[in-house]
Parts: structure tokens; C-alpha cells; sequence
């Protein structure tokens, strides 16, 4: 499987405009320069996936967005996990800085970051979780299940920023589509279109229209 | 774009005069209206005039309202329902409201001078380029702006636009069937697909009717098959014979080649008419010979009565009654006969003809009767007078018992008693006296004795006289009575033997008298030859004539002659006169004819024929042609209806997980794992559907009122989502129903309406917001989080103002 499959659900945040701020040096290494979140050693966090970040237009931080892998972490240390990171959010806020960004910057991401926390559907619904997603401690916590690589299609919607399902729910395209292929164009048969009156008598014309266009469809 | 740029409520609920404006400092609409304050504020007096100005109504108080007032029409009063309680009976309550479409300005306006909810108890306008518009134009202008259909407007837009905490305590009582429709609105109309259906489902019934009639303007087999029969009718008598040269009639045209179809059929109809003629004549005499027929048997069989009722005249009707008038008169004198009437039906009964009593009779039994009648009343007279006597005598004795006692007087008083006179009496001695009166007493007793007796006797007589002449009166009326009755029986009984037979001689214009004296009819003039077989040849060769002109009717002819007789002669009025009549030439003739005229026929119906048997392989193309798209059509509208069921099922299946994801995109680990409708699975879109969870618990029993907040929330918010593409307004309105709510619920709702206010986001459903509380901390927490984002936020803070 490669990467880029694996991570499938990048795609939902860098379509909604959020810039990640995780490179990856030509050895494949990924690396961050917001120590806060690095390892004593500068390393990034093997469950760190990635920060996203969204500034607002006039181009101030408004927005930091935190992957996290826990996948294979144990439900008995999710909470752990999550003020362990909750800890590295408040350091950063007190006292980091963003590449390229001063630090008066920031105060805008204050209530405004959020812990994206990529899990199996086991942890995605567990009282780990549950509490972790209560919490408004210092961050937002969401936990959504990834299955290849990807957020599962119910937890999609649970992303803040995404709205695609949600803007068209209930459309089955498939069947829309064949509804579409059932009904003639308004080119030929606009009568067919025309609201219904008793007193409408359909012309040999469109009669003609009509056949042509279900001869056709049957052909 | 349509966004609701300024406010302005006059003399409506809390407000007085008040003048909102949702603009940022560089003049462009705000997307996000914070309305804060305490309670009785008036944030909810904000919504409500927007809600009334667009609409005319205020749902979140009409439906109580109508509730109160349905059972209690005082708790219904409606005092500071609309306008403000301080509003003068004559001030107007009016909202304005500055709409920005898309950077063009109008201005909506309503007013009311009534305390009353509704469009119709208030007047409704549009300000458009400075020009007020009529309220048919601003009706219009919102149906497009809103795209509501033919929904009522005021129900619509509380539905789609507003979240409020009316709205959820209804949600909560709605019934499983209120539940379905309210989850229909989440799904397509499918408006387009709907129409077309109904427009091949028209289609359909038109083709129906089309071929229907096609069927019927068809000429039918059955008529085919019968002219085809006709035709071959027509070729097998293909031979003509020629037409006989003897004139029947004046303008008769012999050579019948050169007359046109039409006057040949006339010559027909002529011709057939003379022999109507000529037939009408024998029908004439067959009627006169079945009534000699008659007359000669009548006379066979009744002779003697009928020779007897000549003689009596019985034929005549007045014969009879004179009998019946005799009988009643000699009744009357019976029911009158008294001893007083005697000499009235005495002179009756001698002048009728049937009694012994000759009118001489009577005369001598009357005058006897009356003599002896007058000797009685004589004699009984005469005593009268002799009793007349008799008071004489009784005067006399009183006399002389008068004188003794006189006497007695003068002898003791010397004077007379009467006159006083002194000279003493001069007459005879009593004794003479008295002797003379027992004599005369005696003899007068001896006659009248005598004549008493002989007055019995005479009166007697009279009275015997009396009896009998009373008894033989009696007798001979009884007598009389019975010989008329006799005559009549008999009489009646031969009128009724002969009516028949005069009947009939009255109808041959024969005279009776004429058969009193005949023995037979069989030899006599005019009824010599006559008999049934006779009469049967005669009716026999009218009724071969008649089928041969072509009359339907022939048994009339034996049955009712005379009908037939009547009949004929109106047919044959048309004939020619004066009409030669030939038995042979006029059949030939008729023959010719005919034969010509179906020479005719057979060529109108060969032609017909032709025409009708293309006509309906014409109308059969049609049929075929109708019939095919017919069933085209059918399958394309059952296939269509069926596609949409299946939508609309799927649709409706998908709504309650589609609302939860809104659900969870709110509120963060519930106790609810899910949304499903609970229902009949086959008819989801028509059954009443229960709300459950996924294990089929019905929510609207387990979930708290934060939940059914963040629900409604949800609800508003996936309707805004499905809205998205529909009509140009969306602009949404919640009042503090987020009270209820925890903080991260909070803090997910506050964050959609953040990236939902974004700019440029593809997925924007929400234009603008308004959004009332009296969290202040809540306040706080969204202009900080709008502020992040720079979403321009217009504060209506009332506890400052």
C-alpha cells in the first residue's frame, strides 16, 4: 500500500485550505520546527501525522489542527496520550512560535486548536474516547476511524470543517442518474414539463415527440 | 444573495420605535447578528417582527395563542399580541425591513392597525427603486426569493428558517405521521420527474379515448359482412326483364332506360302506390263480404228471433225502452196504490193494454163504488139529524121538570116565579105533558135505531165495494207487471241474438224489414255465393299482392281488415289517378324496376364496400400506430413511478442517519448512536414512521432537552444544508435554544456557524446568521471564535440600549 493511499484523509484538510506544517527531508524524515511538538531529540512524534494550520485573510494563524496517530496505542492510555499533548498545545501557546510568524500571532489560536485523533472503530468508540471528546480542556479532541487510510464514510461529517455529505445527504447519484436517463431533454419535450391542466390536450406533434423520443429509449 | 440589512420596528411587541442596522463599517451586510440581553429584553421581539413583516404571522405565538382561544375566548383576548401595549388605537404597528440583493436595496413593509396574526389583517408592501410596489408584487417577489411553491408562506418559512424553543417543545408532541412529513421535507420533489409522469399518465388516458373513438367511427364487421351479403344478393338477380309497354298511369314513361335512378325509383314508388290503390279497393270488398258472411250465418242460425225483432222493431233502441217505461209505470201505481188513490190507478190500470179492466169496466165499478159511498153518507145524515132530536127531547124534559117545580112555586107563593104575575097558569096538566113526551121519545128512538142500523149496513156495503175494487186493482197491476217483465226478458234475449246480425245489415246500408219474411239468404241477390273459402281466396290474393309491393304487415289482413284497410288507403294516396290496373303488367313492371335499382345498389355498395374496407384499414393504422406508443407510454410512466416510490423510499430511509451526522457533528458522545425511521418497510414514504435510535428505542422518549436543543439545531441546520442551491434567501434565526447545551456542543455548533460564515466556502449553506442568548460568556466565546475567522459580527446588545 503506498503512502499516499495510506493517508487518504489528508485530502479533506488540504481541500479545505489547511497548510500542513510537517516536512519531510530528502531521506524521507519528517520533520517539524515547532519544538514544542518535537521529541527532546527534534524528532517528530512517530504518532504526530501531521499539524495543519488555517490563517485567516490577512493571513493570521486562526486555526491549528493536530493528527494524531493512536491506532495502535492502548485505550488505557488514550487520555494520557491526549493531555500529554494537551500539555505540548499549552506550551506552545504560551511560549512557541510558528515558522515564518510572530508570536503575537498566535493569540488567535487560543480555543482554536484541535486534536484530530486518527483511531481503529474499537477506539473511535470507547469511553477513552468518549471522555477525551468532552473535554474542553485546553484543546478539542476528535476521535474518527480510519480504515485504509482513510475516515470511514459515517465519521466524515465529524471533521468541523467538512460539509460535503452533509450538502447533499440524501442523493443516491446512481439512481438520480438513472431518473435522469428516464425523463426526455427539455429541448425536445418541453410539453412534458409543462404543469397539469384537465382541459391540456397533447397535439400530434408532441404525440410524435413522444414516440420518438420512447422508440429511441427502447432502441 | 439576499441579506437582511436594517431593521425597523414601530409601536410592535415590546418596541416602541427602534432602528436596527446589520452593516459593518465599510457598509457591507453583516453575516453574523448577535442579539443579547436579559430576559423580557426583547431578542425574541427582534425575530418575531422580522418573521411578521415577511409573513404577516408570528407562529411561536399564534399557535398558543389559537390553542387558548379555541375552548375560552376571553383567555384568547389579544391585547399585546402584535402591537405595543402603549400603541394608540389609531397608530399603525409597522416593520421595515432593508433587504440587500445583491447590493441592490429594497425595503419590505408591513402594518397593521389590528391586534390580529395573519397576512390578511395587515397590509404588506415593497419599496423597490423608491417606488412602493403593491403587496401581489412583494407576495411574488418573496415566493421567488424563497422558492416556497404553493406552500403556505408563514408555515413555510418558521419550518425552514427559525430554531426557537416553541418549535422544540412541538417537535416533541409531533404524532408518527407528523414525524414522516416532517422528515419528508429532506427529500427531492422531484418536481421535473413528477410532471412528466403525470403528463404521460395524461398522455395514456388521451391515447385511450383517441383509440376508443377510432372504434368506434370503424365501420363494424358485422355491418361489412351484411353489405357484403346484400351485394351478393345483388349479383345473383343481375337479370333484368323488360318493362311492360301498357300504360297503368297518365305520366307513365315506358321507356324507363333514359329516366335517371332517381326517376326511376319515382315511377317505382308510383307504380307500387297504384297497386296500393287497386289493393285498398279489394280490401274494400273483402270488409263487405266478411260482413255478408256474417249476416248470412247470423240469419242461418237466429232466424226466428231476428224475423221477430223486425216485427217488434226490436232493432230499433226505442223499442225496448218503451217497454221498460211501461214496467216502471205500472210499478210506481202498485208502490201508490192506497184506498184513496183508487180512482187515480184505477184510471191507470183501464188504459193499460194487458188487463182485464176495459176502460168501460172501471166506469161501471166506479160509479157503483161511488154510489154506494153516497147512499151511506145519506143515511148517516139523516140520523145526524135524528140525534139532532135528541137534544130537543132532553130540552123538553127540562122544561117540564122546570114547570112541576114552577108550579110548586105559584101554588105556595100565589105569584109567578118568572114575572111576578098573580094570575094563576092556564095549560094543560103535567101528567098530559110527560104522556105526550115518552111517546114521542119512543117513537123517536125506534128510527133512530133504524137508521143507525141501516148506515152500518150501507157503509158496509161501501167498504166491501172498497176491497175489492182494491183487490182487483192490485191484481191487475201484479198481473200487468209480470207480462211486462216476461216481454222484456224476452225481448232482450232476442236483441241479444240479433244484435250481431243488425249490426252488420246497418253496416251493408240494408233495410231489416227486408228479412221478415225470408226462409233463406242463399239464393237471395248479393249474398248468393258467399262463403269462408270465398273470403279466404280473397284475403289470400290481397296478401300476395301486398308482400309482393313490399308492405310488412300482411296477417292484418285476416286478423284486422279494416286496419289494414285504412293503412293501405294512406299509401296509396300517392298513386297516380286516374290508375290502369294489370295485375301481370304492374308486377312485371315493379320487377324491372327493382332489378334496375339494384343494378344501382350494387354499385353504391361496391363502392361503399371499397371505401369502408380502406377507411378501416386506414383507422386500424391509426389504432395500431396509437395503441404502440400507448404501451410505450405506459411502460415509460410505470417504470418512472416506480423509480421515483424506490427514491422517495430510499430517500426518507436516509434522512434520519443524514440528520444524525448533523447530530454528531453537534454534540459528542451521546447515549444516542444513531437515528433510524421505524416503520412499515415497504411503504416508508406513506406509513407513520417512529424516530428511534439504532436499537429501535423512539428518541423523541429518551432525549434530554440539551439533545432535542442540539437536534433542532440540527434540524435547521440540514434543511439550510439541502437549501443550499434553493431560492436567493439564506438567512437563519436562532433564539436561545442553546440554554439546554453543554460546552463542547457549544463550542462544535459555534464552530459550523463559523465555517459555514466563511467566505468563498464552497459548501456555504449559511448567509447569514441571527443568533439571540443571555450567556454572556456564550456571547463572548462566539465573537471570539468569529473574530479568529474576521466574520463581521453585528452586536444588538439590549441590556446596554
Amino acid at each position: 500500500m503506498s503512502e499516499q493511499f495510506e493517508e487518504a484523509w489528508r485530502v479533506y484538510f488540504t481541500k479545505s485550505g489547511y497548510q500542513p506544517l510537517i516536512q519531510k527531508d530528502i531521506n524521507g524524515e519528517k520533520k517539524l520546527i515547532i519544538d514544542e511538538f518535537c521529541n527532546d531529540d527534534g524528532t517528530v512524534p512517530e504518532e504526530l501525522k501531521e499539524i495543519y494550520l488555517l490563517c485567516n485573510k490577512s493571513g493570521i494563524p486562526c486555526e491549528l489542527l493536530l493528527v494524531i496517530d493512536v491506532r495502535d496505542k492502548q485505550q488505557k492510555n488514550l487520555n494520557a496520550l491526549c493531555r500529554a499533548w494537551d500539555e505540548r498545545i499549552l506550551s506552545f501557546l504560551n511560549f512557541g512560535i510558528l515558522p515564518g510568524q510572530e508570536r503575537q500571532s498566535l493569540y488567535l489560536l487560543k480555543y482554536n486548536v484541535m486534536q484530530i485523533l486518527l483511531s481503529t472503530s474499537v477506539t473511535a468508540h470507547s469511553n477513552a474516547a468518549a471522555s477525551g471528546e468532552k473535554s474542553t480542556d485546553i484543546s478539542r479532541k476528535l476521535f474518527v476511524t480510519i480504515e485504509n487510510g482513510d475516515v470511514i464514510e459515517s465519521e466524515r461529517p465529524m471533521l468541523p470543517f467538512y460539509f460535503d455529505q452533509l450538502t447533499k445527504p440524501t442523493r443516491t447519484a446512481d439512481s438520480e442518474s438513472e431518473l435522469e436517463q428516464m425523463l426526455p431533454t427539455r429541448d425536445n419535450l418541453a410539453c412534458l414539463y409543462e404543469t397539469y391542466s384537465p382541459e391540456r390536450s397533447f397535439s400530434e406533434k408532441d404525440l410524435i415527440s413522444v414516440k420518438e423520443w420512447l422508440s429511441n429509449g427502447k432502441d | 444573495m439576499v441579506k437582511i440589512k436594517a431593521l425597523h420596528i414601530h409601536m410592535f411587541r415590546i418596541y416602541h420605535d427602534r432602528e436596527f442596522t446589520f452593516i459593518t463599517e465599510t457598509g457591507e451586510v453583516t453575516p453574523l447578528i448577535l442579539i443579547t440581553g436579559g430576559n423580557g429584553k426583547g431578542k425574541t421581539s427582534i425575530v418575531d417582527a422580522i418573521e411578521w413583516c415577511l409573513t404577516g404571522n408570528v407562529q411561536h405565538l399564534n399557535k398558543p395563542f389559537e390553542i387558548r382561544s379555541k375552548s375560552d375566548h376571553r383567555a384568547g383576548h389579544s391585547l399585546g399580541l402584535l402591537r405595543n401595549k402603549d400603541c394608540k388605537r389609531a397608530e399603525e404597528t409597522w416593520v421595515s425591513l432593508t433587504i440587500d440583493e445583491n447590493g441592490v436595496e429594497s425595503v419590505l413593509h408591513r402594518t397593521a392597525t389590528k391586534n390580529e396574526l395573519g397576512a390578511d389583517n395587515s397590509f404588506f408592501s415593497i419599496i423597490k427603486n423608491g417606488e412602493t410596489l403593491d403587496e401581489e408584487i412583494a407576495k411574488k417577489w418573496l415566493a421567488q426569493c424563497f422558492d416556497s411553491g404553493n406552500r403556505s408562506f408563514a408555515d413555510f418559512f418558521y419550518k425552514y428558517f427559525i430554531c426557537d424553543l416553541q418549535k422544540t417543545e412541538d417537535f416533541r408532541c409531533k404524532s408518527r405521521k407528523e414525524m414522516t412529513e416532517e422528515f419528508e421535507d429532506f427529500t427531492l420533489e422531484h418536481s421535473e420527474a413528477n410532471r412528466v409522469l403525470t403528463n404521460l399518465e395524461q398522455i395514456q388516458l388521451q391515447l385511450e379515448t383517441q383509440i376508443a373513438t377510432l372504434q368506434e367511427t370503424k365501420t363494424s364487421e358485422e355491418k361489412l359482412v351484411q353489405l357484403e351479403q346484400e351485394q351478393q344478393n345483388l349479383k345473383e338477380a343481375a337479370q333484368i326483364p323488360a318493362y311492360t309497354q301498357h300504360v297503368s298511369y297518365q305520366d307513365e314513361q315506358l321507356d324507363v332506360d333514359k329516366l335517371k335512378p332517381e326517376e326511376q325509383q319515382a315511377q317505382l314508388e308510383s307504380l307500387i302506390a297504384g297497386g296500393y290503390l287497386t289493393v285498398s279497393g279489394w280490401l274494400t270488398d273483402l270488409v263487405l263480404l266478411r260482413r255478408k258472411l256474417v249476416v248470412k250465418e247470423q240469419f242461418e242460425t237466429h232466424k226466428a228471433d231476428i224475423q221477430q225483432a223486425i216485427r217488434k222493431k226490436l232493432y230499433e233502441p226505442n223499442t225496448l225502452r218503451i217497454l221498460e217505461e211501461q214496467k216502471k209505470k205500472v210499478v210506481e201505481q202498485l208502490q201508490n196504490l192506497t184506498p184513496q188513490t183508487l180512482e187515480q190507478v184505477g184510471k191507470v190500470v183501464s188504459e193499460l193494454k194487458n188487463t182485464k179492466l176495459t176502460s168501460d169496466m172501471w166506469e161501471i165499478r166506479w160509479t157503483e163504488y161511488c154510489n154506494l159511498n153516497s147512499t151511506w153518507h145519506t143515511t148517516e145524515s139523516t140520523f145526524d139529524d135524528c140525534k139532532k132530536g135528541d137534544e130537543l127531547l132532553t130540552a123538553f124534559s127540562r122544561l117540564v121538570n122546570l114547570r112541576t117545580k114552577i108550579d110548586s112555586y105559584r101554588k105556595e107563593n100565589k105569584k109567578c116565579p118568572l114575572c111576578g104575575a098573580e094570575e094563576p097558569f092556564t095549560s094543560e096538566p103535567i101528567e098530559q105533558l110527560a104522556l105526550e113526551a115518552e111517546k114521542y121519545v119512543k117513537a123517536h128512538d125506534a128510527r133512530k135505531l133504524a137508521l143507525q142500523q141501516q148506515a152500518i149496513r150501507e157503509k158496509q156495503s161501501w167498504e166491501d165495494c172498497q176491497n175489492r175494487l182494491y183487490k182487483d186493482l192490485k191484481d191487475a197491476l201484479e198481473i200487468s207487471k209480470k207480462s211486462l217483465n216476461d216481454e222484456l226478458g224476452a225481448d232482450q234475449k232476442i236483441i241479444e241474438n240479433t244484435s250481431l246480425f243488425f249490426t252488420q245489415v246497418v253496416a251493408l246500408n240494408l233495410v231489416p224489414e227486408s228479412f221478415v219474411d225470408l226462409t233463406t239468404l242463399e239464393t237471395q241477390d248479393g249474398f248468393f255465393g258467399i262463403d269462408a273459402i270465398l273470403i279466404q281466396k280473397q284475403e289470400q290474393k290481397i296478401k300476395d299482392m301486398l308482400k309482393f309491393l313490399g308492405y310488412a304487415d300482411v296477417e292484418q289482413v285476416t286478423s284486422i281488415p279494416e286496419t289494414a284497410q285504412t293503412v293501405i288507403s294512406q299509401l296509396a294516396q300517392k298513386a297516380p289517378k286516374p290508375f290502369v290496373f294489370a295485375e301481370i303488367d304492374l308486377r312485371e313492371k315493379i320487377v324491372s324496376l327493382r332489378l334496375r335499382k339494384g343494378n344501382h345498389h350494387l354499385e353504391e355498395i361496391t363502392k361503399e364496400l371499397v371505401d369502408k374496407r380502406k377507411q378501416n384499414s386506414v383507422f386500424d393504422k391509426q389504432i395500431q400506430e396509437k395503441t404502440t406508443l400507448q404501451n410505450l407510454v405506459k411502460e415509460r410512466a410505470g417504470a418512472l413511478r416506480q423509480k421515483l416510490n424506490q427514491l422517495k423510499v430510499d430517500e426518507v430511509k436516509s434522512v434520519a442517519p443524514y440528520l444524525f451526522y448533523v447530530f454528531s457533528k453537534l454534540v459528542k458522545h451521546t447515549t444516542l448512536d444513531g437515528f433510524q425511521l421505524e416503520g412499515n418497510n415497504a411503504r416508508e414514504t406513506e406509513a407513520k414512521l417512529t424516530f428511534t435510535d439504532q436499537n429501535k428505542n423512539p428518541i423523541l422518549n429518551i432525549i434530554s432537552d440539551g439533545q432535542l436543543g442540539a437536534f433542532m439545531l440540527s434540524y435547521l441546520l440540514g434543511n439550510a444544508f439541502l437549501r443550499k442551491d434553493i431560492g436567493s434567501f439564506h438567512c437563519y434565526f436562532v433564539d436561545d435554544i442553546t440554554n439546554s447545551m453543554d460546552d463542547i456542543n457549544l463550542v462544535s455548533f459555534i464552530d459550523l456557524i463559523k465555517y459555514q460564515l466563511t467566505e468563498k466556502k464552497e459548501n456555504t449553506a449559511i448567509q447569514q446568521f441571527f443568533f439571540s442568548t443571555c450567556d454572556g460568556n456564550l456571547k463572548r466565546l462566539f465573537q471570539y471564535k468569529m473574530a479568529g475567522f474576521e466574520i463581521p459580527v453585528t452586536l444588538v446588545d439590549l441590556d446596554e440600549s
